[in-house]
């Protein structure tokens, strides 16, 4: 199993949000941290295959991102994102469901199975306008992974979370990650520092560290804040 | 394809999910309801003078048609015709606001109106007329060539109508036929009403998912390219389909239950005279409304594909609007005829009964088509065109950050 990015770029008119990079993602899970503006989400959404690259190429065992074979083992949560308002979380978990290529029976047993793992089994029945901000999230959480993706692409996954269910989904995105790839950003240094096997740091839409994180070494959020003031020298 | 049928339903609960689209077909059903019913409502006056109440008036008109109901239109009843309007005195500057008007001659103003309408004369000409049969449909043929040299058309168009002319039974026979009337009559403006209702409800339909920043979730989703936008374009046209049925059975419903169903099987040329062809006024009415459908069709996809191009709800609706209120405005020099052709097959001017009924033809395959025949195979084919295009467009969204 390998994500395979090649000197991908996006250019705007004047802007160039992600610049030649390159990775070579297999199991586990990369916590892709930077400021905002970076890059992050940009480079999020190519590896998505909703934003097309000005250049360089994307593919998960040599499948090209804009297949539908790509698209069916790839689980998304984008960072800020829309619901339908007049559904119920659970139409909206059906209808992800369909988008996804779930046969009815599959969707009938997998939405209830993520309602109860994202605690909205008794709110699954309420219109989605009704429910909180951390609520949104955790049925944001439960489409992503509705299709038991491959390669799981998180942005901001914690964020409107109380600590206690962050906690909980940092737990579960760790498991999440011994069978799959998962790819999150977020700009809480310690949610990287606990789950991460790989840490990625991007700046100017470059990516200008990458490796391992190891337990005991240097404190994590130090060494991020090093590396961008010794970028910005 | 795989979870279209699930794809679909979702579609469609997302467009009946909108209040806007329940409170736009609740007023737009009141308004079909009363283009049906207007005539019937208000108050008769002759120079400022109140005469009756409209319903009034329509009663006793219904009960002078129904006697003369199947009567052949011909030489006895043409004279009887005018024996009633010559009792009104010569002198009267409005011969409508006599009282022998209205006690001999208005049990025969349908007569008297078809025959006027059918040799092209003012009512002062109708007048002085000298009845004949004989004259009166030859007037009706004289009408009709001077109707074609007026439309410009060729030599080749007029041997059509002249052979169609050909299978036209005369004498007419006389009969009420109000109900299938109004509905003729109330065309243009249901045709309006659902052409702005499918703009209303289905401008959002692409442009909602970039709106509520969906779009990043459907296009990462196995189904969301080609899939959905065929669930999205299913659900749109139905919807329009749906809603032309609604108004067309909501129009139906209320001109055949307030006057009656008499008169389905009538010679259209009671009703336009200006037609030639041997069909009746029911036929033309089950002619007319299927063809609001095809409009239906190609509007709902014209709305759903221009509102991808703009990406904007909003934007699309005042584009619909702006060609629909534009059209109405629009009046083409007739020498123009391809151009005035190709002009009255826009769905906004088309829903008409001169426009459906024109005498200008369409040359194929050796033949002519009637607009009638054309409008179907032109609509349904421009919607092919139109979906083609829109599903290549959709495959290249791209959720650009907002």
């Amino acid at each position: 199993m390998e994500l395979s990015i090649d000197r991908v770029s996006k250019q705007y008119r004047n802007k160039i949000a992600v610049d030649r990079v390159s990775l070579r993602l297999q199991e586990g899970v990369y916590g892709l941290l930077g400021a905002n503006g970076a890059g992050k989400t940009t480079l999020m959404r190519m590896i998505c295959g909703i934003l097309k690259p000005t250049s360089g190429t994307i593919a998960f065992n040599h499948m090209d991102v804009s297949t539908e074979e790509y698209r069916a083992v790839l689980g998304y949560l984008p960072q800020d994102f829309g619901y339908y308002p007049e559904f119920k979380g659970t139409d909206f978990l059906y209808y992800m469901a369909a988008l996804k290529g779930l046969t009815k029976q599959q969707a009938g047993q997998k939405v209830p199975e993520l309602l109860e793992l994202v605690s909205l089994e008794d709110d699954g029945r309420r219109k989605i306008k009704t429910y909180s901000g951390g609520m949104k999230q955790r049925l944001g959480i439960a489409q992503a992974l509705l299709n038991d993706p491959k390669l799981l692409v998180l942005d901001e996954p914690t964020a409107g979370l109380d600590p206690k269910e962050r906690v909980r989904f940092r737990n579960l995105i760790g498991e999440l990650g011994k069978s799959r790839i998962v790819l999150l950003s977020t700009h809480i240094v310690s949610d990287i520092e606990h789950i991460a096997d790989t840490v990625l740091m991007m700046k100017d839409g470059q990516m200008i560290w990458q490796g391992k994180w190891e337990e005991g070494a240097e404190n994590l959020e130090d060494f991020y804040l090093r590396q961008f003031e010794e970028e910005g020298r | 394809m795989k979870n279209l049928k699930t794809l679909y339903r979702f579609e469609m609960k997302k467009i009946f999910g909108r209040k806007i689209v329940w409170i736009t077909v609740g007023i737009m059903l009141l308004l079909t309801a009363s283009t049906v019913c207007s005539q019937l409502l208000g108050t008769y006056y002759i120079d400022g003078k109140k005469v009756d109440s409209n319903y009034a008036i329509f009663q006793k008109s219904r009960a002078y048609e129904k006697t003369l109901s199947g009567r052949p239109v011909d030489q006895s009843l043409l004279e009887e015709t005018w024996d009633a309007y010559g009792k009104i005195p010569s002198a009267s500057e409005h011969y409508a606001g006599t009282k022998e008007y209205w006690t001999y001659a208005f049990p025969y103003s349908a007569i008297f109106g078809f025959a006027a309408n059918a040799c092209d004369m003012d009512p002062a000409e109708a007048l002085n007329w000298e009845p004949s049969e004989a004259e009166l449909y030859e007037g009706r043929t004289e009408m009709l060539e001077d109707l074609w040299d007026g439309a410009y058309l060729t030599e080749g168009e007029k041997e059509y109508w002249r052979q169609q002319e050909l299978s036209v039974k005369t004498p007419f026979v006389y009969a009420y036929k109000e109900g299938w009337w109004m509905l003729l009559d109330g065309l243009y403006t249901i045709g309006i009403i659902t052409l702005l209702t499918i703009a209303v409800c289905l401008s959002s339909v692409f442009p909602v998912e970039r709106a509520r920043k969906t779009d990043q979730l459907i296009f990462c989703s196995c189904y969301g390219k080609r899939t959905l936008y065929l669930a999205k374009i299913l659900a749109g046209i139905s919807f329009a389909v749906g809603i032309a049925l609604l108004y067309t059975a909501a129009a139906m419903v209320l001109a055949l239950a307030v006057y009656g169903c008499d008169g389905f099987g009538a010679a259209f040329q009671l009703i336009y005279p200006d037609y030639s062809g041997s069909i009746s006024v029911g036929q033309a009415v089950l002619i007319s409304y299927g063809l609001l459908l095809a409009a239906a069709v190609l509007a709902g996809a014209f709305v759903m594909v221009l509102s991808e191009i703009l990406k904007n709800a909003v934007g699309t609706l005042a584009v619909i609007s702006g060609v629909i209120i534009l059209a109405m405005f629009v009046n083409l020099p007739v020498h123009l005829r391809v151009l005035v052709q190709i002009w009255n097959y826009l769905p906004s001017v088309f829903l008409s009964l001169w426009n459906i009924f024109d005498c200008r033809l369409v040359p194929f395959a050796g033949t002519y088509l009637t607009n009638a025949q054309f409008a179907p195979i032109l609509y349904l084919g421009m919607t092919g065109a139109l979906l083609a295009g829109g599903s290549k467009l959709y495959q290249k969204h791209q959720a650009e950050i907002r």
